[in-house]
């Protein structure tokens, strides 16, 4: 999962990074609005952490930019304000959740969760799949009950087929949600990370759809 | 009875009414004096040649007796009775008189002279009142003087002063009422800059305009340039409060998060009591930090806000922000509520009371608002916002609003968002009570003033 956090105080941004590191997430960092906006405009993300004040383009203005352009990525904003005006207006931009400062890491953790989860249209914290059964609040894959030992990347992987487990992924689609801004894209990794996932969860676990990508498969296909 | 004399068209129509009656008045009664004495004196002009013409006319017969050359021809004379009398005596007997005398006789004694004289009211023949003229006049060949006297009915003369006066009353009666339309064009027309500023200032009042616009006469545009000046500063005032409170929140919480979130790190008594201490200073940043956003009764002036709106954009927010409890909320009667102040405040006040009802409520938070008028003439907006939690026990209803204090640690912002609230309430002028739904949750009477 890839988070963008667009905050000036860099302390405040390297906390957040920090906590949204240990819970398994991919995040890249702006410190300007001007910044914010032309990664979320280019780049792929499955959140977006915005706050309001900003230098240069104001937070309100990169949101509905982001809007109108059609990007829907959910965006929690957060802000030291915390008016009611502010609330509504943001969330009215187009947001999906708001945070006034300060907050616990923990409730950001948590609510960031729960936008990607509802984005995914699994409105629960596990999402089973076959086997394996995904817990988002624990960070951690079972199969059949017991505990599947995976590294960060292989979670990452993991975790993102299966809250997309109804649709093919391409190569491309899975490297821009696990991996960051800064890091070295190889398209062979992807390739080992799913062999690794296959080994730990069986063969069948992930489908290659040749010429597309991969998928999980499909409970559904099994049966008939 | 007492006019209303707030009314600066009724107060001038009134005092213009007031002199153009007098002076009206005063013209007709002028004028038929001044008619009056020109008839008489034209009635006493004729009398005078009447008895020029008789003296003329007169012979002495030389047995103490009068001839006379000729008698008047005027018709009137020979009438019997018909109030035109001639008539010559020598003191004790009449000589010789008109015909209309018949057998009555004119009684002019005393008022004889030998020069022209004045006229003299009399009584005549039937008791008619009459305007005579007498002289004594001896005549050539005559030892004792004669007294010649004509009369005429006063009757004739009334009744010309009547038709006059009638005539005239009907011509000034026309003439004043064409005065007092005039006047009250002129006065309509004059105070028109006023009705204009009135316009122009409950367009501000309703919210229309944020300025008075239009053109005003140089007496009335002052008003309009210092009241123009006084809004742009109140909105200037308030727009700045606003800037200043959302810097220094920005400045305030951000070392607060970093300090928050790294003495996360901190265990045991320490870590809890820098936890506690940071709870307690952003506590009050809110606190203060809400009342400095508050515009209040400061920018009162124009200032309106639809309930129904404002509603819609907190519903569609708690819709968002709480989306994985699935709450009913809903709303009625709130289509024509007009909240009289900054849509901010009610933003401000609306918010934390139904963000309050989200967090403690089991599924259900309804609204109701009804539009209320107080016995003298207030208008106010009554809402109710009910919902299906455990609500608050009775007895902790009134320590609940007091500042700061909150019922439960553990759900953030319930003290202080009811606190907040009524001060936002209490800060226009209303009213926020608490008590007990029927369905056991906790019930908030609200009432505000309305436009």
């Amino acid at each position: 999962m890839r988070v963008l956090v667009v905050e000036d105080e860099v302390e405040i941004a390297r906390q957040v990074a920090d906590a949204l590191g240990r819970s398994g997430y991919v995040v890249d960092m702006a410190h300007d609005g001007d910044q914010g906006h032309f990664l979320g405009d280019t780049e792929t993300y499955d959140v977006v952490i915005l706050d309001l004040g900003l230098p240069g383009m104001n937070g309100l203005s990169v949101l509905e930019s982001w809007r109108s352009s059609g990007h829907k990525m959910p965006v929690m904003i957060l802000s030291a304000r915390g008016s009611w005006q502010e609330k509504v207006s943001g969330l009215r931009a187009g947001a999906d959740d708001y945070l006034a400062k300060p907050f616990e890491m923990e409730e950001l953790a948590a609510r960031i969760e729960a936008l990607i989860r509802r984005r995914s249209g699994n409105a629960a914290a596990t999402i089973k799949c076959g086997d394996a059964t995904l817990d988002t609040a624990g960070l951690s894959i079972s199969k059949n009950g017991s505990l599947v030992i995976l590294t960060a990347m292989e979670y990452r992987l993991a975790a993102y087929m299966m809250m997309n487990a109804d649709r093919v992924l391409s190569k491309t689609e899975l490297m821009d949600h696990i991996y960051g801004l800064n890091e070295d894209k190889d398209s062979n990794t992807i390739e080992v990370l799913i062999n690794r996932l296959r080994n730990k969860f069986g063969a069948d676990f992930i489908l290659t759809q040749r010429g597309h990508g991969y998928r999980i498969k499909p409970e559904d296909t099994d049966q008939k | 009875m007492r006019l209303d004399t707030g009314s600066l068209k009724l107060r001038l129509v009134l005092t213009s009414m007031a002199w153009v009656v007098f002076a009206l008045f005063i013209v007709w009664y002028l004028l038929i004096s001044l008619f009056q004495g020109h008839i008489e004196a034209r009635f006493d002009d004729r009398l005078n040649d009447q008895v020029a013409e008789m003296v003329a006319a007169s012979e002495s017969d030389g047995q103490g007796g009068v001839r006379l050359m000729w008698e008047p021809t005027d018709p009137r004379y020979a009438l019997p009775h018909s109030g035109w009398y001639w008539q010559i005596s020598d003191g004790e007997k009449i000589v010789v008189s008109s015909r209309s005398v018949w057998t009555d006789r004119l009684d002019l004694s005393g008022a004889l002279s030998t020069q022209k004289s004045d006229a003299v009211l009399i009584s005549g023949p039937n008791g008619t009142p009459l305007r005579a003229l007498g002289r004594a006049i001896r005549l050539p060949g005559s030892e004792r003087p004669l007294a010649f006297v004509v009369a005429g009915p006063i009757a004739d003369i009334e009744g010309a002063v009547q038709e006059f006066s009638g005539d005239s009353r009907l011509v000034l009666t026309a003439l004043g009422l064409l005065l007092l339309i005039i006047i009250a064009l002129q006065i309509g027309y004059g105070l028109k800059p006023l009705r204009n500023l009135h316009q122009a200032l409950s367009e501000i009042r309703t919210g229309n305009s944020q300025l008075m616009h239009g053109d005003f006469p140089s007496e009335v545009e002052p008003v309009v340039r210092e009241l123009n000046a006084l809004l742009d500063y109140n909105a200037g005032l308030l727009d700045r409060a606003r800037t200043q409170a959302g810097n220094l929140a920005h400045a305030l919480k951000n070392p607060l998060l970093i300090i928050q979130n790294e003495s996360a790190n901190f265990d045991g008594a320490q870590g809890r009591l820098v936890r506690d201490q940071l709870q307690a200073v952003n506590a009050i940043i809110d606190h203060q930090l809400s009342k400095a956003r508050l515009a209040g009764t400061a920018n009162l002036i124009g200032a309106h806000t639809p309930v129904a709106a404002v509603i819609a954009d907190l519903f569609y927010s708690l819709k968002i922000l709480y989306q994985d409890r699935n709450l009913a909320l809903t709303q009625q009667g709130l289509e024509n509520l007009m909240f009289k102040g900054d849509q901010h405040d009610l933003e401000e006040l609306l918010g934390n009371l139904i963000d309050n009802a989200c967090q403690w409520a089991n599924s259900r938070i309804s609204i109701v608002g009804e539009s209320l008028d107080s016995p003298d003439g207030g208008k106010f907006i009554g809402l109710t916002i009910e919902d299906d939690g455990p609500g608050i026990p009775l007895d902790e209803m009134r320590t609940v609003l007091e500042r700061g204090h909150r019922l439960d640690e553990q759900t953030p912002g319930s003290g202080i968002g009811l606190n907040v609230a009524r001060s936002i309430a209490e800060l226009y002028g209303g009213k926020l009570d608490l008590d007990k739904s029927p369905a056991g949750g906790l019930r908030v009477h609200l009432i505000l003033p309305s436009i």
